[in-house]
């Protein structure tokens, strides 16, 4: 045992993975932080999920780094030298990989310990999840194991950048659209760590569906022992290993199974959000022209999206149809019947609240996503309205929805709408307020045309 | 001539070449599966580039290390055309293979982000190495994979530009700088030698 911890620890002092520690730590941490970043407010569960992400860069990485050094011993022309060593070759191969698979750990954990920390800075809401984080764990694992598993059985300089891009297309496409209604979808990490149950703010009102870790670690724990199995087969067929590789590939299947059928097919109703259950809780609320309310998580950034919203309603503020009343709903945007604009606050979602001043898209209940088909006197409105804010960002966001639906036909009246936007902010407020007042009712209601603007 | 076969030999350009023609038929067969779906094509115009890229900066390996210098021959002349010969018959299988494809800058966006990629790839091989001169366009392309676009195409085109349109010229220009800048660096600095290598 001291002999075999010893060889270990000279493995993992000696590992070439040391060499690739700071890029993986880079890696991980791109992967995993880089949206956290870019919001301002931290929700554990949210904050799992990214942990685990790191494990998309860091898999592949890993499988590469391992298939390159599997063929170490070919490389420096060792083989026929390292078989004449009284100590098992798997024994040799085991703590070989191990090396490299802690050192892809000690990346993965790096890369999380900067997610907590940016999380800790917002008073993160809620707790951390186990599920992804053991997923992205277990999915480092199984990347280095089957890159090991490649190295030693093809020793080409061709198979380390194989091993990873292969690794990473195939997480990747199972997580695709192309398998969005498909149970294969679940044998990837990446969909099991960016699950909405994880990944999405709007977890916050729903209580967690059923945990899919034991599917999961049977699953990724079953590839890692079948190439384990195999590597030693390779070196040494015995009752043992053909015993291990047994094991581990029912063991493979009995994860890809049972996560196969876990899966909620998102076409058939079956995982939808609307059908688990909601948590009670109170929304958090501020008075400004009219009251602006948001779950308690997203507290710190009520004050600004009030602000915001504050400022784009304004202009038609007290109208028929304007809404009397803002609020973050799960699942949910446009405008209620009964004058409740839906926000979302991490967002900041000036898109979706101009969208809906400017067009009667009424939401039937939460869950409900409207598809807004606007016409060019709406999208002058909706732009007036959002510059207000911050032009930009808004027409960056904007653009990019509007072409989304509307395609190549926005561009002939691009210009149309360009120099409309600029007559009608030329406007004194009270002509403006005026337009709105004797407009506002047709132009949601999409009765009016581009001559009918100012 | 004799001189040109081993060198070419001895960076197994046969493999190499068996390797981007595999590659080719692969990209035929992917738009077959796939059918132009929106995401999977997303992967391809990336995936494809970088396998002929991994390809190409392999190709800069050295099997003989620091003995090869000794020879008083050009060897950087005959790198630089078998490297650049790597690149163009890559692009020109990748295009064949676009030719099959409906859309017509399809074969455009392979070629550009096979220019990009095959450029970071051997401009990390005086310090990587040929045999690992795949990490660092791998490296790219996952952080351009996983970026949102949404976020902003322009700010972020260092990263995302494998994912740009064709038409984006921007995308362009740093793809074609980082080839040149590639194969500038690899002739004036050639790959990292490492002591005691073996044939492989």
């Amino acid at each position: 045992m001291t002999g075999t911890l010893r060889l270990f620890t000279i493995e993992w002092r000696r590992s070439v993975a040391l060499w690739f520690f700071p890029l993986l730590v880079l890696a991980g941490g791109w992967f995993s932080a880089d949206l956290l970043l870019s919001m301002k407010v931290a929700i554990w569960a949210n904050t799992s999920a990214h942990i685990g992400l790191a494990a998309i860069a860091l898999a592949p990485l890993m499988g590469g780094v391992a298939a390159w050094a599997a063929g170490r011993d070919q490389r420096r022309g060792m083989r026929d030298l390292l078989a004449t060593t009284p100590r098992p070759a798997p024994q040799r191969d085991l703590a070989a990989l191990g090396g490299l698979a802690l050192w892809g750990m000690l990346a993965y954990v790096a890369a999380g310990a900067y997610d907590v920390f940016v999380s800790l800075r917002n008073d993160p809401w809620g707790a951390l999840v186990a599920e992804p984080i053991v997923v992205g764990l277990l999915a480092v694992i199984a990347g280095a194991a089957i890159g090991y598993l490649a190295g030693t059985l093809v020793p080409s300089r061709l198979v380390p950048p194989l091993v990873p891009i292969v690794l990473f297309f195939t997480m990747g496409l199972l997580n695709s659209g192309w398998f969005w209604d498909d149970p294969v979808t679940n044998l990837s990490p990446w969909t099991l760590i960016e699950d909405a149950r994880f990944g999405n703010p709007n977890t916050v009102f729903y209580a967690h569906p059923p945990s899919l870790l034991l599917e999961s670690l049977l699953w990724l724990a079953g590839p890692t022992g079948v190439a384990i199995a195999a590597v030693a087969l390779y070196r040494r067929r015995s009752l043992i290993t053909w015993g291990a590789l047994a094991v581990s590939v029912v063991v493979a299947a009995t994860g890809a199974t049972t996560l196969m059928l876990a899966f909620e097919n998102p076409n058939t109703g079956r995982g939808q959000w609307e059908t688990r259950e909601l948590v009670a809780s109170t929304p958090v609320c501020i008075e400004r022209s009219i009251p602006v309310c948001v779950h308690p998580a997203f507290e710190p950034l009520l004050a600004e999206n009030a602000s915001q919203i504050d400022l784009v309603i304004e202009p038609v503020l007290g109208l028929s149809g304007a809404p009397v009343r803002a609020e973050q709903l799960p699942f949910a945007n446009g405008m209620y019947a009964n004058g409740t604009l839906t926000i979302d606050p991490i967002f900041g979602d000036v898109e979706g609240v101009t969208l809906a001043l400017v067009q009667d898209s009424v939401a039937p209940g939460p869950g409900w996503n409207m598809q807004y088909h606007l016409q060019p006197e709406q999208d002058v409105i909706a732009i007036w309205l959002a510059r207000r804010i911050d032009a930009s960002a808004f027409e960056h966001s904007y653009r990019m929805t509007f072409d989304s639906v509307a395609g190549p036909i926005r561009d002939p009246v691009q210009d149309d709408i360009d120099a409309a936007v600029a007559r009608f902010n030329a406007l004194a407020p009270a002509e403006q307020r005026a337009w709105l007042e004797a407009n506002y009712a047709d132009l949601r209601a999409g009765r009016l045309d581009m001559d009918d603007l100012p | 001539m004799r001189l040109a076969w081993l060198f070419l030999r001895s960076r197994l350009t046969g493999p190499a070449l068996a390797g981007i023609a595999l590659t080719g038929v692969l990209a035929i067969f992917w738009e077959n599966w796939f059918g132009h779906e929106a995401e999977a094509m997303t992967a391809a115009f990336v995936l494809f580039p970088l396998v002929v890229a991994c390809i190409v900066g392999n190709g800069a390996h050295s099997p003989f290390g620091e003995t090869e210098l000794t020879v008083s021959l050009p060897l950087a002349r005959l790198r630089d055309a078998q490297l650049t010969g790597l690149v163009v018959l890559g692009a020109l299988a990748l295009l064949l293979a676009a030719a099959t494809w409906p859309l017509p800058d399809d074969g455009g966006t392979l070629a550009r982000n096979l220019a990009g990629l095959a450029g970071l790839a051997l401009l990390s091989t005086p310090i990587a190495g040929g045999r690992l001169a795949w990490i660092t366009p791998l490296t790219v392309v996952m952080a351009a994979q996983f970026r949102d676009l949404s976020e902003g195409v322009a700010s972020w085109l260092v990263f995302t530009w494998p994912r740009a349109a064709f038409g984006n010229d921007r995308a362009l220009v740093i793809a074609l700088a980082l080839l040149a800048g590639g194969l500038v660096v690899v002739h004036l600095f050639g790959p990292k030698l490492i002591r005691d290598e073996t044939v492989v």
